[in-house]
């Protein structure tokens, strides 16, 4: 009897265990401030909850993005962020990606997509990252993208108080962040400064001046935000070495660049159907170039040195009004965006006046969420666009249509979108480029895409398909294609959570391309496995990356490894390796010999550096 | 369940709301284990909180503090705030402090215990010797989320 009653009281214990465990789980995944983000209608979500960040040890957004399918993290041949150059010639390829910071857009302004200097930026502040795939609804974007990146802020009212932050790695390699979080009555605020030395991996280029992408940055993160009213300042110094630069065999005698961006953003409700938002930003570049031979840019003036300054300011207005009506929750909108040139200075040439030095963007949106039962929702949104450049730049006009459909029953997800999106190049490509700058037509691109996922308490399982065709394809229009591009796109994800302490993440890509650069067919394969394990106050990840294309069929593998110790609730240290195999994917940069015209070995240029890291993290 | 996903779906921009029902659920289960009382009134500056608690069968939520069984402290300005008014009141017995950041455990040792956010995770910790000052016994399902001291 005595064995009877010692057996139920410790079932009883156990199930009363697993009963607050269940509640205290249950309560996090519905709280998390992800859950209070998230927007089903903005497109296809590969969400990096605050949990998996810390997972994963992910200190920059590059350590998230070169995780993620179809687009993953690359840089060009000047080490800046950009997914889409493929080691090409262009000045920058990744415009139709676009930045967001706690819903506002960040610009790098005439240099187009905030990616060029945040796409690597320190993540210290932010609390979680959303990854949208096709084109997203119409209240985000004012210029066109098929990737939107959405990172949200730490809120005060989870971190609050002091966060140091140390780095010290491979090369030398160090960085330090401090923040300060807090909250009254009436607003929040967040102050987050942060300073990295990034020694690099150098790029052998067969002369005694190996390749260099060293940097250093400076970054300032602030915000403050009331019930109804929003300001952010950020600000970023980043020292680079500029890689290949301009030189068109990558040998460039010297090759920096320097910059200096702000931005300052102010929102405010009118309220409950009314919003708008300012956004002023401002970037100082200091080039630095000078090589032997020719640069490949110039429209073929023969340069070789190329020291400049360029100042350039963008503003940014936009008013949205939204209202539900019956099942109807109708979204409209307009806004404005502009690019001025404020300052172009040569070394030994003095003040340059060029023709081209604005661009105006005016957009008009009205979307339509329409609730056809409790469990699916149909969803219209068309945008028209006019963008306005003095000069000798053509202006274009963009219209977007997007219907979308998503239905959900119990643990089952639909979603599918049809949409006809429009780009047009960006002026400072064109204006650098060799091609005529007004006779480059708007690209078109029609696609569908679908999501199907079944989602329980232990795992999920999603599959993606997209299907796009392009016209007049603007990365095309510059190489050798037709610009007919016809893509096709599948994504696979299983997760699988063995407790609240053991999870595995598992993602297969597979795309297939049509006409595409020179290529009839190209295809690519990518994976991503992951694993994380908590034992007492200790956590481990393991994460493997797998790239793979048709092109010669080499396999890359990206393997992230972490150990955390939590000392103490306000003390953790964390022995991280990135790239450990030194294996990660590389791409090719292209050479010419620009005396002769003749194509020289491309190098082979991986953004993912090998480094072990030692850091530590404390609290107050 | 469908119904809060549309809902949430639905709605513009962002939504900074709990989740009552999680939150009540475990709320409730806290702060029944503190007080064995059938209704506990319970008082807390932060609105969301108080708005999550209205819904509650169990929970009466106050807008003063002084009547109430336990107080859910958010921030240490709150706090401050809160003894502020509790000390001009001295003849009515002091509530519980219960808070939802972990500094609040650190800083003030009247707090008992915390219900807060670490690196995303929920995380949930009482004080053991605190709660004995108070004659307060822990059930043995909350002794992993305790600790003796701080």
């Amino acid at each position: 009897m005595r064995r009877m009653i010692l057996i139920w009281a410790a079932l009883s214990m156990l199930l009363w265990a697993e009963q607050i465990d269940q509640l205290l789980d249950t309560y996090g995944q519905k709280n998390d401030l992800s859950q209070q983000t998230i927007d089903e209608n903005k497109g296809h979500l590969v969400l990096f909850t605050r949990e998996r960040l810390e997972q994963m040890h992910a200190k920059t957004l590059k350590d998230v993005f070169k995780t993620t399918p179809s687009i993953y993290y690359n840089e060009n041949r000047y080490a800046l962020p950009d997914p889409l150059s493929g080691g090409l010639f262009s000045p920058y390829l990744s415009n139709f990606i676009r930045l967001y910071i706690d819903g506002v857009e960040v610009t790098q302004g005439w240099m187009g997509s905030g990616l060029l200097l945040y796409g690597d930026l320190d993540i210290d502040f932010v609390d979680h990252i959303e990854f949208y795939y096709a084109t997203p609804s119409y209240e985000t974007a004012t210029e066109p993208a098929y990737l939107t990146i959405f990172l949200y802020s730490k809120d005060p009212e989870r971190d609050s108080g002091g966060k140091i932050d140390l780095i010290g790695g491979s090369r030398g390699y160090n960085a330090q962040s401090l923040s300060y979080a807090g909250s009254t009555e009436r607003f929040k605020y967040l102050l987050n400064l942060s300073h990295t030395d990034a020694k690099r991996q150098k790029i052998p280029n067969g002369t005694d001046r190996a390749l260099s992408r060293d940097f250093e940055r400076t970054q300032l993160f602030s915000y403050i935000k009331g019930e109804d009213q929003f300001a952010h300042l950020q600000i970023m110094q980043k020292r680079t070495d500029a890689l290949a630069g301009l030189s068109f065999d990558a040998t460039p005698l010297v090759s920096k660049a320097d910059y200096l961006n702000l931005h300052f953003d102010y929102g405010i409700a009118f309220g409950e159907n009314w919003e708008a938002q300012f956004t002023y930003e401002w970037l100082h570049t200091d080039i630095k170039q000078k090589d032997d031979l020719p640069f490949a840019f110039g429209r073929n003036i023969p340069l070789t040195q190329l020291y400049a300054k360029v100042k350039n300011s963008t503003y940014s207005a936009e008013l949205t009004y939204n209202k539900k009506y019956g099942a109807h929750h109708v979204t409209a909108g307009v806004k404005g965006r502009v690019k001025q040139l404020d300052m172009f200075k040569i070394e030994g040439v003095g003040n340059v006046t060029p023709d081209f030095d604005e661009e105006t963007i005016l957009s008009a949106f009205l979307q339509d969420q329409y609730l056809l039962s409790e469990s699916a929702l149909l969803s219209f949104g068309v945008e028209y666009s006019k963008l306005l450049r003095n000069a000798t730049i053509d202006n274009d006009d963009l219209l977007q249509i997007r219907v979308g459909y998503i239905f959900h029953r119990n643990h089952w997800s639909y979603k599918t979108y049809l949409y006809r999106t429009m780009f047009a190049l960006d002026p400072f490509s064109r204006y650098l480029g060799s091609t005529n700058p007004s006779d480059i037509p708007s690209q078109s691109t029609i696609g569908i895409t679908q999501e199907l996922s079944y989602t329980d308490e232990k795992s999920r399982a999603r599959l993606m398909l997209l299907l796009m065709k392009d016209k007049n394809g603007l990365v095309q229009s510059q190489g050798t294609g037709t610009g007919n591009t016809k893509y096709f796109f599948s994504i696979l994800n299983y997760d699988y959570n063995f407790d609240t302490e053991n999870m595995l993440k598992t993602q297969f890509y597979y795309a297939r391309y049509k006409d595409i650069f020179f290529l009839d067919k190209l295809e690519d394969y990518s994976g991503y496995v992951s694993l994380f394990n908590s034992y007492d106050n200790f956590d481990f990840y393991n994460g493997v990356v797998w790239h793979q294309n048709s092109i010669d069929h080499k396999n890359f593998f990206d393997l992230t490894s972490t150990i955390s110790w939590n000392a103490t609730e306000n003390l953790t240290l964390t022995l991280k390796g990135d790239n450990l195999l030194d294996k990660a994917k590389e791409t090719r940069m292209l050479r010419i010999d620009p005396t002769s015209g003749t194509p020289l070995a491309p190098l082979s240029v991986s953004p993912i550096d090998r480094r072990v890291t030692i850091e530590l993290e404390y609290t107050f | 369940m469908k119904k809060i996903w549309m809902v949430i779906l639905l709605l513009w921009g962002h939504l900074y709301a709990m989740d009552t029902q999680s939150t009540l659920n475990l709320y409730e289960d806290i702060l029944s284990t503190l007080i064995p009382k059938e209704m506990i009134k319970v008082y807390t500056p932060n609105r969301e909180l108080h708005d999550v608690f209205t819904h509650s069968m169990r929970l009466i939520p106050l807008s003063q503090p002084n009547e109430a069984d336990i107080i859910i402290i958010p921030n240490k300005i709150a706090y401050e705030n809160i003894a502020a008014r509790l000390r001009d009141q001295k003849d009515l017995k002091m509530p519980y402090l219960f808070g939802t950041d972990y500094h609040l455990l650190e800083a003030y040792p009247n707090v008992i215990g915390a219900l807060y956010w670490r690196k995303g995770r929920s995380q949930l910790l009482f004080v053991r010797n605190r709660l004995k000052k108070l004659g307060i016994t822990l059930p043995d399902k909350y002794r992993k989320y305790s600790v003796e001291s701080l």
